[in-house]
């Protein structure tokens, strides 16, 4: 216990934490402080090469073990379900209509990419180690949840869920984030040692500090999200808290039944608490444009991550390393 | 100088339908068009400002000069759009050099 409030402390006083914490300061007191757009993408681009990329090289030094294909699975089936338990919940506790309930049902579903690093950066600080395909089991996750939300929004006609159509299936399955994910992931794998070796000083030794450049844009977006969140109740607050301790719950014990080490047990348990505000946004404004965008953004972006970023990472890791002894 | 009577159509769309409405202003016969980026505003449902992570309610302006015929069609076209998607468009009288070009 005491290892894990140490850990807890350690992670809220990280440089990635205290610039988030920053950004949304920032943007609650309305600080100018901005970033340019190119500055930004720039960034997330960065971010999913780099990340791709070490995936890859861990999984040629590694080899692909036989269990990546029992996690991914594993994620992807609890991708589907979490969204019908997040859409019950809102439906029963919330006067959400049904078309922004299966919306924010589907963020709940899918992934946050910048949750993983940052649990990926707790494990490294509690010298824990876990598996490069890790990274390709959290691409496999960003789009069941999608599908799940679809399928919850069309049993209500009122909802006016579109039918698939190319446009979406290019955003669902081509999304910029998931093609860059994937392809350096790909790349990573092809090119080894030898490729890390050879750019090593572009993709490792900056990463942490364009991670806390990133995370302060988020909390720019984040606090500027908490100011003008009129649409927030109670109720959805609460989901927003307590529907990652579910996603958490359902990813440790699918991990736990499948036998996953404590480093990628605690790994999916993230991806599972984590709510998903690149890829699904998108998505649902094609798919559910009945839904209110304000009601998931800010739920999955300004209240969610903050909670996960702070006070759940180091509960799934606790959780995590109870299980396995 | 000669300039020739056309209209012009802006349609404030959400970036994601941004495609499906240029295809629409090629299909229609629109031989140009050009796509601005909205920074913010406020609408029906309040204020919006251009969110670079999500973008999912990231608005652009299609700007566009063509013929009374061609605006007709798509004004038909974006009236079904509109009945899903939100959406504003403005139609006005315009007068350019080289109407051959539109």
């Amino acid at each position: 216990m005491d290892g894990i409030l140490s850990l807890a402390s350690a992670n809220l006083l990280s440089p990635v934490v205290l610039f988030f914490a920053l950004g949304i300061m920032a943007a609650l007191a309305r600080s100018d402080l901005t970033f340019p757009e190119a500055v930004a993408k720039g960034l997330a681009l960065y971010l999913m090469l780099a990340i791709g990329f070490k995936g890859g090289v861990a999984v040629n030094e590694a080899g692909l073990s036989l269990q990546v294909i029992s996690v991914a699975l594993t994620g992807m089936a609890i991708g589907f379900v979490l969204p019908v338990i997040a859409y019950l919940a809102l439906r029963r506790t919330s006067r959400l209509d049904s078309a922004t309930a299966a919306a924010v049902a589907a963020h709940y579903g899918s992934i946050s990419v910048v949750t993983f690093v940052a649990g990926t950066e707790l494990l490294r600080l509690g010298g824990i180690a876990f598996d490069g395909h890790m990274v390709a089991v959290m691409a496999l996750m960003e789009t069941p949840a999608i599908m799940a939300g679809l399928w919850l929004a069309s049993r209500d006609p009122s909802a006016k869920a579109q039918k698939a159509s190319g446009d979406l299936l290019r955003e669902v399955f081509l999304n910029g984030s998931v093609v860059l994910l994937m392809g350096a992931f790909a790349i990573g794998w092809i090119t080894g040692e030898k490729g890390m070796t050879a750019i090593k000083p572009f993709i490792d030794d900056p990463f942490r500090g364009v991670l806390c450049l990133f995370m302060l844009d988020m909390g720019l977006i984040a606090g500027t999200r908490l100011r003008s969140a009129t649409k927030l109740t109670w109720p959805l607050a609460a989901f927003a808290v307590y529907m990652p301790l579910i996603g958490a719950t359902a990813g440790l014990a699918g991990g736990y039944a499948i036998g996953l080490p404590v480093g990628n047990l605690a790994l999916l348990a993230i991806l599972c608490a984590s709510a998903s505000y690149i890829a699904v946004p998108a998505a649902m404004r094609l798919a559910l444009p009945q839904a209110d965008p304000a009601v998931y953004l800010t739920l999955s972006l300004a209240l969610t991550f903050p909670f996960n970023l702070t006070l759940g990472l180091p509960l799934y890791l606790w959780a995590a390393q109870s299980l396995t002894g | 100088m000669d300039l020739v009577r056309r209209k012009k159509l802006e349609i404030t769309i959400e970036a994601t339908i941004q495609r499906r409405v240029e295809d629409l202003l090629l299909q229609q016969g629109v031989k140009g068009h050009t796509v601005l980026s909205g920074l913010g505003g406020r609408g029906e449902s309040g204020p919006w400002r251009e969110d670079h992570l999500t973008r999912a309610e990231q608005k652009v302006l299609i700007y566009a000069v063509t013929t009374d015929e061609a605006a007709a069609k798509v004004l038909a076209g974006l009236k079904e759009l509109f009945a899903t998607w939100p959406g504003i468009v403005a139609l006005s009288d315009v007068e350019v050099m080289r109407g051959d070009r539109f």
